[in-house]
């Protein structure tokens, strides 16, 4: 256990072993030929961290792709260390363990030593939560010019409508253009915080508007809706001087790091040109909601949902004489590739496929 | 990758190939003029002229002579005059100014071109009265131009030098009155100029204020004053030159002898002794012994104040027109010859605002004529259209002779105005427009050629039980009353009831039979039958809702069927009606005659029913829970088209009670601040401009369950082995039900029930309505319709290949392969332009038929480079595009009609050929093509009668050709006018040319200085 030790075992029958528990950690070595069970295991990690008995905690190794995984059987510690083996050869490469509280790992459920599942109540959830989904991102930030925003609104999986409202003209000096004229207080565009009233919409889907009648650009925006990628010319941006980086963080001045493009802006135009709502949307965006840059999905945005309904059995019901209901299954199975990848959703005798 | 190059570069040729075969013309418009406001005819060339109050000038002649133009700006047109027998025109606009157009022969085509404007000359800074033409009139000769203006003066136009050289002013002609005729006041506008027609040196002038004065131009001087009391209207000048006839405004009339000057006839107020409106327009000829007089207006104002009438009477017949619309106009057609003393007025023809209505005077009883060419199209309003081309002969001959029957009471003479030459050709096919009415009328039209001419009328209403059955027709309240009224025309915008609407129109061209559905959830199957027939008319209702007890129909009730026998006249006879509950007005119809089966849809399902059996097949209810506008019924929140027409016509008739009198200086301040009112408006909406809401659509949409389009085909629906009979279709909510049909054979067809089992549900993910929908066969040609096959008019179709699904929605296009239905091509519109689409239909572009057989004779012949069949369709900006199939690739794009023109877009219909119809106002058809194989256009000629003829002056023509004169009208003195003519608008190189013919023939030296003062 100490390095006085070590010199009395020779390396190559030995396999040294580096244990954490939080900061702390232990060094000690498990004979090669003869390294014990995991209750072994685990009674001399017991002795060596100090631990009391009622203390669960989740035992790790570092394999050699760089991954945790768990130990929680013999199975699995022989196999641990047979791959680690190998690798732990050299002196300063050990086999690392590591100790999880429950809290610390609370993904591995099943990572507790004697393999039982945990009852009890529920423990408050710390981390992502589960029902993440994402809102909007910006995305192309470092193609498009620093004056332009291309922001990507999901509409899939929320039942928050679009909720935004465009206009031909912004009032503000530009006649012609199309610009998002009022928010809606929950919409997507709202809550993503990337859109404020007088943007101008450059883009829809990366078709320009330019040319085209506020209704068509409607119905652009709306035959899109499922997956509306706008580039807009935020009314604010074009005092922003640094190149934009693509990342988690809104491309709004926030309070943090945009603090000296939000008083520029603010210095160069008298600020009761901007309608109150306005500056209710900046400070909303700058505490961005939910944004996440996620890779488009090309052309998987519209793909209908066929519902197949073959008759099982057609004699027998030509005999029954009743043929309003007949028996149904889905050969859905012999959808090619592409057409089967979708989610197979069954509800009552039919089979509804999402292709 | 070489076979897919090589596929899409093939493809890449046939889009090519198909590229040229895209063409865009307007060719023809068909119907009435909308509002229109003059009338003129030429009794020398037998032409008639329709002005209208946005500008355009339609001149008609033959069957199928017609010339068109319009002016640039929106102007109303006041009056047309005729130069006889010279095809030029001369309008009077409401912009004070006059206009000379002119029919110009363009390599063998006449067209209606504009030459010159003349206004009438002022010192600067005059009153706008002084300009102000009221009154014009066209000497015999056609060479002068009598102008009067508001300021009372009378103004001569030269025409041929296009200089006003004599002027009659109002203080030249109250000085020349003798002392007992001055009045000590203005004589007021001049109303009307009547030049004299045995001698062109005297005219006659009439001022408002009753006062004639029969004026000499040659010693300019005063011949007589006939001293009218009222308020002058019109003046008639009898052929024979003997008497003068003048209409008041309060309704009298009065006969001014000529001969004997002495004779003076009180002023007689036909249907007094109560106050009556005006006369507007008076005409009265002596024929022999007997004196016919015509006139319009002139009713008593307070019982009849509200009819607009044209009164003839002759000997001691005396009728009283009454038209359902105002009197723009009238004229009588001359039947005596010429030279004669006598006026023989033969046919009274009269423009109302919405027909125009001809009377044969000659015939007993003056029974209306039907004219050959503008016919009312709106008579009622029309509420859908459909098309059928290349009609079988057989049922186009059974369907004239249906008309013909109906025709019995109208007169047979032939129709008296018919100047000009057609030259298009004959009709290759026989092509069918229907066009369904509010008042349940279908009527049947021959759109082959030019002129759309009326066919056939089928009335529904007789079958149902309505409430215009309860009282009795108002014709024999009339008899006897005075004054003698008479019912003429057929335009009657008054629905007895909005359920009876036409919505839907299926004809099976094969087998005769006609499927109509309309707004009251009934579907009737019709039958052509040649004899009148009395029997009972079963009716099957189909409940949609299938017994769901949680939808209440708030709409209007279903239609009543008249019980017992119902006698129906010879034609399209109802066999059966299909009541769809809720009745609900229909959305969707197929007939599928060669399975006996009707399907029909609503805004809550559909249904299918066995024709033959005469049972209800199938019964699927498509409605969204959340629909709840599809559950009050129409009634409720849209707008009836009776109540807005109502209100429109009220609002023209104030208008037409402010138009009448002359615009005196309040109300022209009025106007003036109107206008400004009007301008200061835009301004106005500016400040708060137009937002538009983004949502994407949700499933909770109102009418989603509405079934937009009903498809049968025989395709393979369940495995790709097997074809059978299928029934396609597709919801407002872009869900696309397929059900496989189970018919039995001939021999079991009246035994076994036919099933129907759900097969596929498609849902479309952008929820789009399904506009339509498709099965293309393994040739990616659509398959043919029902029975064509059996009557050998189309190749069977390919049942080897795979068939592939075509859907149509408002924003995408797909095609879909079958049996299982994996998306194969598609093309998003609305994604990526932002129009939607309107209307969607498959045409079949190519050379034409060859006309030995009907119109798909060129599918037949099989001969596949020539035909090419792509996707039509009208998107809502108005454009009309051309996509290639199966590929769906964009070929032609054309702007057809103005985005915003809702009813043009919406009453949009296209043949198979590659042409189409739409409204362009409610009385008017559209007719363009897409195709460049199939143009329907007008090709006729208008030969203006020897100039030399009527008046020394040789009229200039112009002809391009002059050497290829074709040998008929190679007349010599025509044709040095030509050349004169030709060479001013040409170059001063055929000068030398002209000094040769002006040599050879010195007469035509006037000419000379006429153009030089060009």
């Amino acid at each position: 256990m100490t390095r006085s030790q070590k010199p009395a075992f020779r390396t190559e029958d030995r396999i040294e072993v580096k244990s954490k528990l939080g900061a702390e950690f232990r060094r000690f070595s498990l004979l090669r030929a003869a390294p014990g069970s995991v209750e072994e295991l685990w009674a001399l990690l017991r002795a060596l961290h100090c631990l009391r008995d009622g203390t669960t905690l989740r035992l790790q190794y570092a394999a050699p792709g760089g991954e945790l995984l768990p130990i929680t059987n013999c199975h699995n510690y022989a196999r641990a260390l047979a791959t680690t083996s190998s690798t732990c050869t050299a002196v300063g490469n050990p086999f690392r363990l590591f100790l999880l509280t429950d809290d610390m790992a609370d993904t591995h459920a099943n990572s507790t030593p004697d393999g039982r599942k945990r009852t009890g109540r529920p423990r408050p959830v710390v981390g992502p939560p589960i029902d993440f989904h994402p809102l909007a991102s910006v995305i192309d930030a470092d193609v498009l010019p620093a004056s332009l925003l291309r922001v990507r609104l999901y509409r899939e999986g929320t039942s928050r409508p679009l909720g935004f409202y465009i206009v031909e003209g912004s009032g503000m000096g530009h006649d012609c253009g199309v610009f998002i004229s009022r928010l809606l207080p929950s919409g997507l565009a709202a809550c993503s915080g990337l859109l404020a009233v007088g943007d101008e919409v450059v883009e829809v889907n990366g078709v320009t508007v330019s040319g085209r009648s506020l209704d068509q650009v409607t119905a652009m925006m709306v035959a899109n809706g499922h997956n509306l990628v706008m580039t807009v010319r935020p009314a604010m941006a074009p005092l922003r001087p640094t190149p934009r980086r693509a990342s988690m963080q809104p491309q709004r001045p926030t309070n943090r790091d945009g603090g000296s493009a939000w008083h520029s802006v603010s210095t160069s135009f008298p600020t009761q040109v901007w309608p109150n709502s306005w500056r209710a949307t900046r400070t909303q965006a700058s505490q961005p909601t939910v944004t996440e840059i996620s890779s488009p999905s090309d052309d998987d945005d519209d793909q209908d949902e066929v519902r197949d309904f073959v008759l099982h059995n057609e004699q027998s019901s030509n005999q029954n004489g009743r043929s309003s209901k007949p028996t149904i299954k889905t050969n859905g199975m012999s959808h090619k590739g592409n057409f089967i990848s979708g989610l197979v959703k069954r509800e009552g005798n039919s089979i509804t496929l999402y292709i | 990758m070489i076979r897919f190059l090589r596929r899409t570069g093939g493809e890449n040729q046939r889009d090519k190939a198909l590229k040229d075969k895209f063409e865009f013309n307007k060719t023809v418009q068909h119907g009435f003029p909308h509002q229109p406001s003059a009338l003129a005819y030429d009794q020398v060339l037998q032409i008639m002229a329709i002005g209208t109050k946005n500008g355009s000038i339609t001149i008609y002649g033959a069957p199928g002579v017609e010339f068109s133009a319009r002016y640039k700006e929106v102007v109303s047109i006041m009056q047309l005059h005729f130069l006889p027998g010279q095809g030029r025109i001369v309008a009077l606009l409401d912009n004070s100014l006059i206009s000379l157009w002119e029919v110009l022969d363009k390599g063998g085509q006449s067209e209606l071109s504009h030459k010159q404007d003349f206004t009438i000359p002022c010192q600067p800074g005059a009153l706008p009265s002084v300009t102000r033409p009221t009154a014009l009139c066209v000497s015999a000769a056609g060479d002068k131009l009598y102008i009067g203006s508001e300021a009372g003066s009378v103004h001569v136009l030269q025409l041929s030098s296009s200089q006003f050289d004599d002027v009659l002013s109002q203080e030249g002609a109250l000085q020349s009155l003798p002392e007992e005729y001055r009045v000590g006041k203005a004589l007021g506008a001049v109303e009307a100029i009547r030049e004299d027609p045995r001698a062109s040196t005297s005219i006659l002038v009439g001022y408002t204020r009753g006062l004639l004065l029969l004026w000499d131009l040659n010693r300019r001087s005063l011949q007589r004053c006939l001293p009218g009391t009222q308020q002058l209207e019109s003046v008639h000048w009898s052929p024979s030159g003997q008497q003068v006839t003048c209409s008041y405004s309060d309704g009298s009339y009065q006969v001014w002898s000529l001969d004997d000057s002495e004779e003076q006839r009180v002023p007689s107020l036909l249907y007094g002794p109560y106050p009556c409106k005006a006369i507007t327009k008076i005409q009265r000829f002596i024929t022999s012994g007997c004196t016919f007089v015509v006139f319009s207006g002139g009713m008593p104002r307070a019982s009849f104040g509200d009819r607009h009438c044209v009164t003839v009477m002759h000997e001691h017949e005396h009728v009283a027109f009454d038209f359902t619309s105002r009197v723009v106009d009238f004229f009588t057609v001359s039947g005596a010859k010429p030279g004669t003393v006598l006026d023989e007025p033969k046919v009274l023809v009269v423009l109302v605002e919405e027909e125009l209505v001809a009377i044969d005077l000659m015939a007993p009883g003056w029974p209306s004529l039907t004219p050959p060419y503008l016919a009312s199209l709106h008579s009622s309003a029309i509420t859908c259209s459909h098309h059928v081309s290349a009609i079988p002969s057989k049922l186009w001959e059974r369907i004239v002779a249906c008309g013909v029957q109906q025709k019995e009471k109208h007169s047979s003479a032939e129709w008296p105005i018919n100047g000009g030459v057609m030259k298009s050709q004959k009709r290759t096919s026989r092509d069918l427009l229907l066009t369904g009415h509010e008042d349940g009328s279908v009527r049947f039209w021959d759109a082959s050629g030019v002129a759309l001419q009326p066919l056939y009328k089928l009335s529904t209403a007789s079958v149902f039980v309505t409430e215009a059955d309860q009282p009795e027709p108002i014709q024999e309240t009339d008899e006897g009353h005075w004054p003698p009224f008479r019912k003429v025309g057929c335009f009657d915008p008054y629905s007895d009831d909005p359920r009876l609407g036409i919505q839907k129109i299926s004809l099976c061209k094969f087998s005769g039979q006609l499927a109509l559905a309309g707004s009251a959830g009934q579907v009737l199957l019709m039958e052509l039958n040649d004899e009148s027939t009395e029997h009972e008319i079963n009716t099957y209702t189909m409940d949609l809702l299938e017994e769901n007890e949680t939808f209440r129909w708030k709409g209007h009730d279903r239609l009543i069927i008249r019980s017992g026998p119902v006698p129906l006249p010879a034609g399209y006879q109802p066999q059966l009606v299909v009541q769809a509950m809720p009745p609900a007005s229909l959305t969707a119809l197929a007939l599928q005659a060669e399975w006996h089966l009707l399907a029909f849809g609503t805004s809550h399902g559909f249904g299918l029913f066995d024709c033959h059996q005469r049972k209800s097949v199938l019964t699927k209810c498509t409605l969204h829970p959340n629909d709840a506008l599809a559950l009050e019924g129409p009634l409720s929140r849209v707008k009836s088209l009776k109540k807005s027409l109502r209100q429109s016509f009220r609002r023209m008739r104030k208008s037409r009670t402010t138009a009448r009198k002359r615009p005196d200086p309040t109300t022209k301040v009025r106007e003036a601040n109107a206008r400004l009112a009007e301008q200061d408006l835009p301004g106005e909406v500016e400040l708060a401009p137009v937002q538009r809401r983004v949502e994407a659509r949700s499933p909770d949409d109102s009418f989603t369950g509405m079934v937009k389009c009903l498809y049968f085909a025989d395709t393979f629906l369940r495995d790709g082995s097997h074809h059978g009979p299928s029934l396609w279709a597709g919801t407002n909510a872009g869900v696309v039900y397929a059900y496989s049909l189970e018919i039995p054979t001939p021999e079991h067809r009246n035994e076994q029930p036919i099933h129907a089992r759900f097969g596929k549900e498609i849902q479309l993910m952008h929820r789009a309505p399904v506009l339509a929908l498709a099965v293309l066969d393994g040739k990616s040609s659509p398959l043919p319709e029902p029975l064509e096959v059996l009557h050998d008019l189309a190749k069977s179709p390919d049942l080897h290949g795979h068939h592939s699904l075509l859907i149509v929605s408002e924003e995408q296009f797909k095609i879909f392969m079958l049996p299982k239905v994996n998306s194969k091509h598609k093309f998003k519109l609305t994604a990526t332009e932002g129009s939607r689409i309107r209307k969607a239909s498959l045409v079949w572009l190519g050379t034409p038929p060859s006309g030995n057989s009907a119109g798909t004779s060129g599918i037949v012949t099989g001969n596949d480079e020539a035909v090419e069949t792509c996707l039509v369709c009208l998107t809502n900006q108005g454009d009309v595009h051309g996509y290639s199939l199966p590929s769906l690739r964009l070929q032609a794009r054309f702007s057809c009609m103005r985005k915003e023109d809702v009813t043009g877009i919406s009453s949009c219909v296209f043949t198979h050929a590659g042409q189409g119809f739409y409204l362009i106002s409610p009385s008017q058809f559209e007719r363009f093509s897409v195709s460049a194989a199939s143009v329907t256009e007008l090709l006729c000629s208008l030969q203006p009668r020897e100039p030399e003829a009527i008046h020394p002056l040789p009229i200039p023509e112009y002809s391009p050709t002059v050497n290829q004169v074709k040998p008929e009208d190679a007349v010599g003195t025509k044709k040095r006018g030509r050349v004169m003519e030709n060479a001013l608008l040409t170059d001063s190189r055929v000068l030398e040319e002209i000094q040769e013919t002006l040599n050879a023939s010195p007469p035509i030296k006037v000419d000379i200085d006429m153009n030089q003062n060009h």
